[in-house]
């Protein structure tokens, strides 16, 4: 379970996040939406313990969250994860050298899953591979808590299909929290159980997916541009 | 298991950029030692030689930097099992490695330049001996001096991004980064001129027994080696000042670098 407690992130004056309180249940696949600049990524790297907050706390399983939730947490992010003058194998080596839960018989069924040349040099990779490759990297990793920060980010539609595959095919749902930040909601709508809608450093709205589905007849798309059209009226 | 895998990927990193040094150290020895050759004054070649031993000086704090480089995009090496301690042990043990693997290289170079000079009786000082304790003190030198840019270096780079998320310090850092550095050297400066520090500071030396602790030259190039003691207390307090900058760097790594 990750608790925030009234956090908050300030660079300055300017507010990234605003004083925000969720749960996150254990085993459940999370979706957090909303435009460039509302906080997705600050909440997320403070979920990792990348980024510390100005106010308010995060618990993840009772405990503080510190950098050392590394050995814990999967992490995907949008930059920083791939050297460029290694090859897929030597970015999986590392991997596996740095975080003791990599389990390398998964690596290797991802790597045939992604298909993806295991003696290509990352910087030889397209955007689609490479977006391929950190998904391989961080489901390779048997933890608890897997965050995604925008998989999606510049994918043609082809890839994102595969990545949702993937998603699918080796996330262990109900013990795995998954965390995706994205704004292709489309693809990422058959994995998601809640989603969070964050504008402006604040949760505006939240719901149970399959409720709005079933109850309201919405679509994930749908239930967030009526959101959106409530705070613009609001 | 995780500080080899560091390493192992730190050495990939630089492995390009260690090759083609030495391939250019190579190349530049061998334009200067056909120079010296041509002009059929061989003994030309050692203060070329010399200035590729100074710039040694800058090989580790430099090849430091590309691999901090090499993380700054995202900082997601923060991420992981390791703390700012081993991230950045890992950095300097292998940039050590390519400042050793260059030193080494410029040793032999200097060595066959020795051999080959020695034959057209331009070294009459070394009286037929190889420096052996002067090379030594030298490379120690060298070491000694890298090793101050690269803590300082290590500091400063820490420093320099912790202070990347005050939108009020970020605009000055280069400021406050140039200010640190020249306020603590002109502290230490001051104390180590009060009599007291100064005594004390010259209070333990170690005779080094040089046989070439005389003045010699080669021909038109003559210099003196002095046969003054080594002071180990400013070494030594030097080498914890090393100590402390370093783990300064990991602290800040720790806590205040943010992503």
């Amino acid at each position: 379970m990750i608790m925030l407690e009234g956090v908050t992130k300030q660079y300055g004056t300017r507010k990234s996040l605003q004083d925000i309180s969720y749960t996150f249940e254990k085993g459940k696949v999370y979706g957090i939406l909303g435009p460039n600049g509302s906080g997705k990524s600050t909440m997320m790297k403070m979920i990792a313990g990348l980024v510390y907050p100005t106010g308010g706390k995060i618990l993840v399983e009772g405990k503080p969250v510190s950098r050392k939730i590394a050995a814990s947490l999967a992490f995907l992010s949008t930059e920083g994860m791939l050297y460029q003058n290694f090859k897929v194998e030597q970015m999986i080596h590392f991997f596996a050298t740095q975080y003791p839960d990599f389990q390398r018989e998964k690596a290797e069924e991802l790597l045939a899953f992604m298909e993806l040349d295991r003696r290509q040099k990352v910087s030889r990779l397209s955007k689609g591979q490479q977006g391929r490759l950190k998904l391989l990297l961080v489901l390779s990793r048997n933890t608890d808590i897997l965050l995604l920060d925008e998989p999606f980010i510049g994918l043609d539609p082809m890839v994102r299909d595969m990545i949702v595959k993937g998603l699918v095919s080796f996330i262990d749902f109900g013990r795995q929290t998954v965390i995706i930040t994205t704004h292709e909601i489309n693809e990422i709508e058959p994995v998601l159980e809640e989603a969070l809608l964050l504008d402006n450093g604040r949760i505006t709205a939240f719901c149970n997916v399959e409720e709005v589905r079933e109850k309201d007849g919405l679509s994930v798309l749908e239930w967030l541009k009526t959101n959106v059209k409530k705070e613009a009226v609001l | 298991m995780v500080f080899k895998g560091l390493v192992i990927k730190d050495f990939l990193l630089i492995r390009m950029y260690l090759f083609t040094w030495l391939a250019v150290l190579i190349v530049l020895y061998t334009a200067g030692a056909s120079f010296a050759a041509y002009q059929k004054q061989f003994y030309l070649v050692f203060p070329f030689l010399l200035v590729l031993y100074v710039g040694h000086t800058l090989v580790l704090p430099v090849t430091a930097g590309i691999l901090l480089k090499a993380e700054e995009k995202g900082q997601y090496w923060l991420h992981g099992t390791a703390d700012g301690k081993r991230l950045l042990s890992s950095k300097l043990i292998v940039s050590t490695i390519v400042l050793l693997a260059s030193l080494l290289l410029t040793n032999v170079l200097m060595a066959f330049s020795l051999m080959a000079a020695n034959g057209e009786s331009q070294l009459a000082f070394l009286e037929g001996q190889f420096p052996w304790v002067e090379g030594v003190l030298f490379n120690g030198g060298i070491i000694f001096s890298a090793f101050y840019l690269t803590t300082w270096g290590l500091f400063l780079w820490s420093l320099f991004h912790s202070m990347a998320q005050s939108p009020a310090l970020r605009k000055i850092r280069w400021i406050l980064i140039i200010a640190v550095y020249f306020i603590t050297q002109t502290v230490i400066v001051r104390v180590t001129e009060w009599s007291a520090v100064k005594a004390f500071l010259q209070s333990w030396s170690i005779q080094i027994e040089s046989p070439l602790s005389s003045t010699g030259g080669m021909n038109e190039i003559s210099f003196t080696m002095d046969s003054n003691g080594l002071l180990v207390w400013p070494l030594l307090l030097s080498c914890a000042g090393f100590c402390l900058l370093f783990f300064a760097a990991a602290w800040l790594l720790d806590r205040k670098v943010e992503v």
